[in-house]
């Protein structure tokens, strides 16, 4: 891209892919999405307990 | 729009499965805002988290038969639920809600999975049978909406989104290279393949049965294929009369909600088209939504303008700049959980995030007519690249690609010898099934180059085109070349991304109705190419 100074469909797609898989790999490999703590789990509007 | 949630076959004590599933459900609790529902037993936990549509008051899952031995969670829309009910009902079946997803279990227990068939929707679908201790897991025809599982020694876990998986104790994620190989080809992965390895999908158009000793997983529909002999209608003005009525009515029982209903509408002709057919059939005030660019390259606003003018809708329009696009990627990659090729999703985001801040939870979208219907370039392409390989060395064939594509600069300047360096890819290998898109995914896949050497040893001469060639085997012989590029397109391609993409209704509570009713794909599918 410095080289020819243009930015082909290519590049694009090329920039977007690698952003987002280094993304998505901090998000769900390194889990950098904090931990769910316990008040902010659902609370139930239905609970079948079936034994 | 909802999410589902559960495991089966576990060893866990009993508190702990009701925290497990409340914690899966939390992960996905911008699915499913209104309610929340578990059922557990000792074989099976399962739960949801409920966008209420239909039946807003009592139909909150999970939700039983009659007699407690069926009990379902579902996300989606079951389109032809009232007459459903009313098969039912003249059967005998008695019901606690107004909701198609009661509508589901009945019909379960009355056809088992063969009630599959009968319906017309956008689902995933996990249903208990108590009595065989049997759980039946199922996905809509084309895979509108999403169901991933994993199996952890015996226990196996299901969920609406990955994150939620990740959830269960010792599911541990890991990118697949092979897979990456594959995003980075084909801008998705091959089914049932997802970016982490031994996380999967439940394939489009299946069902699975599992119990303690087994799992089976049955096709229950395929993309209809027909050879050039088998084309329905010979003239284009019989083709459109029932292409219309098809169209209506699968528009008329989308537009079925006990909340507002909304559509996307980009100023474009597939959205103008499905804008037009639901003001016939709901004449009254029609909110419509659009997403505009500050990039005045980028930006249709004075088309939906146009179109929101014509149809005498009320419309609401986003912008969207750079900037908006870079603040909101990590979150869009969060609830895509996939890589993505284009920024697309992200203006998406805001519009659905738009749409939901006025509070309309349904909005009906307009995509698809391109892949039914030969709208896209790919096919007009593969046709010149076919004209010109019966005659490689001629110097006009190829010009035609330039009136393809009169809007790229770098077109109309070209010479023949440009034209067959990018477009002569593989020029001559007409008989290989993905003809169509040999030059793309190639064109596509030179990203792969950026993977680290570490990746790259581990993908180890996988060829993604090779393995989605060897899936296809035999399929596709004596077909038209615009059916195969069709069916590549459907099959493998176009639904997958659309599901990633949608993910910008799911992380804002909307549910976002796609006009793919399975009469329409089937019509299309059965036309003559010179039809569409």
């Amino acid at each position: 891209m410095k080289t020819k100074n243009q930015v082909s469909e290519i590049d694009n797609m090329a920039l977007t892919a690698i952003l987002s898989t280094q993304i998505l790999n901090d998000l769900f490999i390194n889990r950098s999405i904090p931990e769910l703590s316990d008040n902010e789990l659902v609370e139930l509007d239905k609970t079948i307990l079936d034994y | 729009m909802c999410g589902i949630a559960g495991f089966h076959n576990f060893h866990l004590d009993r508190q702990e499965r009701i925290a497990i599933l409340r914690r899966m459900l939390t992960r996905i609790k911008h699915r499913g805002p209104d309610q929340s529902g578990v059922y557990v037993s000792d074989s099976i936990g399962m739960g949801s988290v409920r966008l209420s549509i239909v039946d807003l008051s009592s139909g909150t899952m999970p939700i039983s038969n009659s007699d407690d031995s069926l009990w379902i969670v579902f996300n989606g829309e079951i389109f032809n639920h009232i007459e459903l009910r009313e098969e039912l009902l003249s059967k005998g079946h008695f019901f606690k809600t107004h909701s198609d997803t009661e509508v589901i279990v009945h019909l379960y227990e009355e056809f088992g999975p063969d009630f599959i068939h009968k319906l017309n929707g956008q689902f995933s679908i996990a249903i208990w049978d108590k009595n065989k201790e049997e759980l039946f897991l199922a996905r809509d025809r084309v895979g509108i909406r999403p169901l991933y599982y994993t199996e952890r020694e015996e226990t196996f876990i299901f969920a609406s989104e990955i994150k939620s998986l990740l959830e269960f104790p010792g599911v541990k994620p890991k990118l697949s290279p092979k897979a990456i190989s594959e995003y980075f080809t084909f801008w998705t992965s091959i089914t049932p393949n997802t970016v982490f390895e031994d996380i999967f999908e439940v394939p489009p158009g299946t069902y699975m049965i599992l119990n303690k000793h087994s799992k089976k997983t049955t096709t229950y529909w395929e993309l209809p294929l027909y050879k050039p002999n088998e084309y329905k209608y010979l003239h284009v003005d019989e083709a459109a009369k029932d292409f219309e009525a098809i169209f209506s009515d699968a528009v008329r029982l989308r537009l079925r909600a006990d909340v507002q209903v909304a559509a996307y509408l980009s100023g474009g002709l597939d959205s103008s088209v499905t804008t037009s057919f639901i003001k016939e059939l709901s004449p009254e005030n029609l909110r419509t939504f659009s997403i505009g660019f500050t990039e005045k390259d980028f930006d249709e606003s004075s088309y939906q303008n146009i179109a929101s003018e014509y149809f005498k809708t009320q419309h609401s329009s986003v912008m969207c700049g750079p900037n908006d696009i870079a603040d909101n990627f990590k979150n869009v990659i969060w609830h895509s959980e996939a890589p993505l090729l284009r920024t697309a999703p992200t203006p998406m985001g805001l519009l659905a995030k738009s749409v939901r801040d006025q509070n309309i939870k349904v909005v009906i979208t307009g995509e698809g007519a391109d892949e039914l219907l030969g709208g896209y370039n790919i096919f007009k392409e593969t046709k010149i690249r076919r004209f010109w390989a019966k005659d490689p060395k001629s110097k006009f064939r190829p010009l035609l690609l330039k009136k393809l594509y009169p809007y790229l600069p770098q077109m109309s300047n070209a010479n023949n010898n440009v034209l067959k360096m990018f477009f002569g890819y593989r020029l001559n290998e007409t008989s290989s099934p993905v003809y169509s898109h040999l030059l793309r995914w190639n064109n596509t896949s030179r990203i792969n180059n950026y993977l680290t050497k570490e990746y790259r040893e581990a993908i180890d001469g996988y060829d993604p085109i090779i393995a989605i060639e060897e899936k296809m085997g035999n399929k596709l012989n004596g077909m038209d070349s615009l059916t195969k590029a069709q069916y590549i397109e459907l099959e493998y391609i176009y639904v997958r991304i659309l599901c990633h993409h949608r993910e910008d209704g799911m992380a804002n509570s909307i549910e976002v109705v796609l006009l793919l009713d399975h009469r329409v794909i089937e019509f299309c599918m059965s036309l003559h190419p010179d039809k569409n």
